[in-house]
């Protein structure tokens, strides 16, 4: 007999395979392009094809999704994909208005500054296309070169093809648009011969974004593919968006004061890069130093010759793919007893029963599960940076008048948002499970002991990180006295926001993508996922109130009181919402096992 | 339904009469199961998913830690070491979910598939288990679409399609002397035969 796809319990899980295979058809039709490579003279025709398998596979993705057999018919679900590409491109439309307003704005700035803005403001932009999509949108793979492996393409056909083909989509039109705002300030300056190379310059750094951000994927997709580099790349990814906000600052506040020596040294060196040198062309064609404006597009266009070049070079081992990577190791087999290796170090003095077990289950995955890790580390970022980013910040640059309450202030507040961002990793707890949930189901846990264990278990891995830095801050800003204060509403928001999402968790799970790529996400369920987010921020800050509130009344040495009575009041509602989690769960937990199946639909 | 993942329109389920949805505690403690669609906690190695499971299930850490080892060293998996079961193959999961279902040493196995995907060497392994299993007294209920492993090993068959048993006895009662592949096509009702259709391959 031929293999049946495993059929699940659910009666919809039927409708699978005929869900699937459309999808499947409509690649070959839309495929039909790449023909014989030495059917024609070169390979500059059938680069069109590329374009339009793109723009056919954009179309089919935004049709309205077949009626399932269900009851799940709704009109929003069939046309989400559709709105939410439509609000992308609203948005995109936005951000290219205000883009195209700043370039616009900063190219008639004074002459001794546009040099300067220029070249940052274009090495952002090519840094944002290299680094945007490794850190958050994922790689847009609809074309994925594996998918030609089999085709007779050339491999420079393939990667022309794959080039034109990446200038379709939002992002592309987007940055065009914004960076055309340079041609306002070069045509108001310089005439028509500066506006034209203002364009060309726009055009050239388009070039340089899309082959850089090209090339640097598929030259990180080789090492993407094996799953301990992976978590490893994420790790590092993580870290470097992280440390991307301070350098971002550092750069505004440097370009913000105006003609300081380092930034103006650093933008001369920039716009000698190809990073720049396209976006810097037309101040010098408004200067009329025609040599220098054709020596800078050159850069530019040589600068994204060699990306593709690199490309080139990448492409191969990704379209072969990595069937050896590295990362197939731990195969050490330790003396240790099965149930000492479930449990973290740091947790081995912990009596193992089922409490424990899920702690110690809940701490191994929060740090080898990618996509948790992932979001771990970035909430705990945030959260340490918060805190530095608000008191230092606002401490340092209002002057010492007024530094101790903005700084008292500052520091609370920030733990505030520390802690409910902390909590947040726990809004999705179930869809992070997916249906590996069911185990628990089949052993039958109580809905409390669960919850209650998987919030120790986030919170013994993040209270060392955020007492540390809070002390840190506090002694660093000088804020000593405010710590009691500051760890109080920290960890009175931190309880509040885990009772929050203890609640969500049960009433509203949704599933995440089964995959390995920590950046995939579930397209139309973004939107869900924010809101949610949101709402159980908001209530945690609305409960979080009183606490905030005395911390800015009580006066300077009683602050203290805030400690314990924070601790108490964090505690306490994390209970009640534990509790009420619990029992909820107790009852649903079907449900919510039905809701964080994915449904491939 | 059976085994309470998913919440049933009427009817009712009993495990040596204990209803699974009135009363889930007693239920599934003799009960273990293997369900297919569901993925297991795969960032684990196969030691430390043993021990996980058999925590949640109530049972104290030696006893765990015995019957673990035993579980992987009888089926192959000890020198899997720290690997993790995402990196498993496919019988080698298959395997992992089995020890994970009969780590409380329950009374009755529901098992989804287990030969689906499965090499020969693991196949062989999981039925010689299942049979001692069965010898020592416990139950197996278990899906398949292989009908020469069902006609092998099962005593009684029940064929299920679009969500209603259509017939079910005792092995012999339902193939009546005739391949058990053909009753199952009458049955359900698909078609055997290709007549002139794909006469260009």
């Amino acid at each position: 007999m031929a293999v049946t796809p495993p059929h699940g319990p659910a009666p919809e899980a039927s409708t699978d395979p005929q869900a699937r295979i459309p999808q499947q058809q409509q690649r070959p039709a839309a495929e039909p392009s790449p023909p014989e490579p030495r059917a024609q003279l070169a390979g500059q025709p059938r680069v069109a094809y590329f374009v339009r398998l793109k723009l056919r596979i954009l179309r089919n993705t935004l049709r309205p999704g077949r009626r399932p057999s269900g009851d799940r018919s709704r009109w929003f679900g069939r046309h989400s994909r559709l709105i939410l590409f439509l609000l992308g491109a609203l948005f995109g439309l936005w951000a290219a208005f205000v883009g195209f307003a700043a370039f616009a704005i900063s190219s008639v700035a004074g002459p001794h500054l546009r040099p300067t803005v220029a070249a940052f403001a274009g090495a952002a932009i090519v840094l944002a296309w290299v680094f945007v999509p490794l850190l958050f949108f994922g790689v847009d793979e609809t074309l994925d070169p594996a998918r030609f492996a089999l085709l007779p393409v050339p491999r420079r056909t393939l990667v022309l093809g794959m080039l034109a083909a990446a200038f379709v989509g939002v992002p592309p039109v987007v940055t065009l648009l914004a960076t055309l705002g340079s041609v306002i300030g070069a045509a108001t300056g310089g005439g028509l011969a500066a506006a034209v190379v203002a364009v060309l310059g726009a055009v050239v750094g388009l070039c340089v974004c899309v082959a850089a951000s090209r090339a640097v994927t598929s030259a990180f997709a080789r090492m993407l593919r094996s799953r301990r580099v992976r978590d490893l790349a994420a790790l590092l990814i993580a870290l470097m968006g992280i440390s991307c906000n301070p350098v971002i600052q550092l750069i505004i506040a440097l370009v913000g004061r105006g003609e300081s020596p380092q930034a103006t040294a650093i933008a001369r060196v920039l716009s000698w890069t190809p990073l720049a040198a396209p976006y810097v062309a037309y101040v010098d064609a408004i200067d009329g130093r025609w040599a220098l404006v054709a020596a800078r597009l050159l850069v530019g266009v040589a600068g994204g010759a060699v990306l593709l070049w690199w490309w080139l070079q990448t492409i191969e081992s990704a379209m072969i793919g990595s069937a050896a990577g590295p990362g197939a190791g731990r195969r050490s087999a330790t003396g240790e007893s099965p149930v000492r290796a479930l449990f973290p170090r740091v947790v081995r003095f912990l009596r193992p029963n089922r409490f424990t077990g899920l702690i110690a289950r809940e701490m191994r995955y929060w740090l080898r599960d990618p996509r948790r890790r992932a979001t771990l580390i970035s909430l705990l970022a945030m959260s340490v940076v918060i805190p530095f980013a608000f008191t230092l910040g606002v401490g340092g640059s209002r002057g010492a008048a007024q530094a101790h309450p903005s700084g008292h202030g500052a520091l609370v507040y920030s733990l505030t948002i520390a802690g409910a961002f902390l909590g947040l990793v726990l809004v999705n707890q179930f869809g992070n499970d997916g249906t590996a949930y069911a185990l628990h189901i089949l052993a039958g846990v109580p809905g409390q002991v669960e919850l209650a264990a998987r919030a120790l278990a986030v919170a013994t891995l993040t209270f060392p990180v955020l007492t540390a830095a809070t002390v840190a801050v506090a002694i660093i800003g000088g804020e000593a006295a405010q710590l009691p204060a500051a760890l109080g509403v920290g960890l009175c928001t931190y309880g509040i926001s885990v009772g929050a999402a203890g609640i969500t968790s049960v009433v509203a799970a949704y599933p995440v993508p089964d995959s390995n790529n920590p950046f995939a996400t579930n397209a139309g369920r973004g939107g869900l996922r924010s809101l949610l987010s949101f709402v159980s921020m908001l209530a945690t800050w609305v409960l979080a109130a009183p606490v905030t509130i005395a911390s800015a009344l009580l006066p300077e040495d009683l602050t203290w009181v805030l400690l314990p009575v924070g601790l108490a009041w964090g505690l306490a509602l994390a209970w009640v919402g534990t509790r009420l989690a619990g029992n909820l769960l107790q009852r649903r937990a079907p449900e919510v096992l039905a809701a964080v199946s994915p449904r491939r639909a | 339904m059976a085994v309470g993942l998913l919440r049933p329109d009427a009817g009712h389920a009993y495990v040596l009469g204990h209803d699974v949805w009135s009363d889930p505690v007693e239920a599934k403690r003799r009960l273990g199961a293997l369900p297919d669609s569901a993925r297991m906690f795969d960032r684990l190695s196969g030691a430390e998913l043993l021990a996980y499971t058999g925590l949640l299930r109530g049972l104290p850490a030696d006893v765990v830690d015995a019957r673990a080892a035993e579980l992987l060293d009888v089926l192959g998996l000890a020198d899997a070491g720290r690997t993790l079961v995402v990196d498993y193959s496919a019988g080698m999961k298959k395997k992992i979910g089995l020890a994970c279902a009969m780590l409380h040493a329950p009374r009755l196995l529901v098992l989804d598939e287990p030969f689906e995907a499965v090499d020969p060497v693991s196949g062989a392994l999981i039925r010689d288990i299942l049979i001692r299993y069965v010898r020592n007294g416990g139950t197996v209920i278990f899906s398949s679409h292989v009908m020469a492993v069902v006609e092998r090993l099962c005593t009684h068959i029940a064929i299920l399609a679009d969500g209603q048993i259509k017939v079910v006895g005792t092995t012999e009662e339902v193939r009546g002397g005739r391949e058990l592949e053909d009753v199952f096509v009458d049955v359900v009702g698909g078609r055997v035969a290709t007549g002139a259709e794909l006469s260009w391959l």
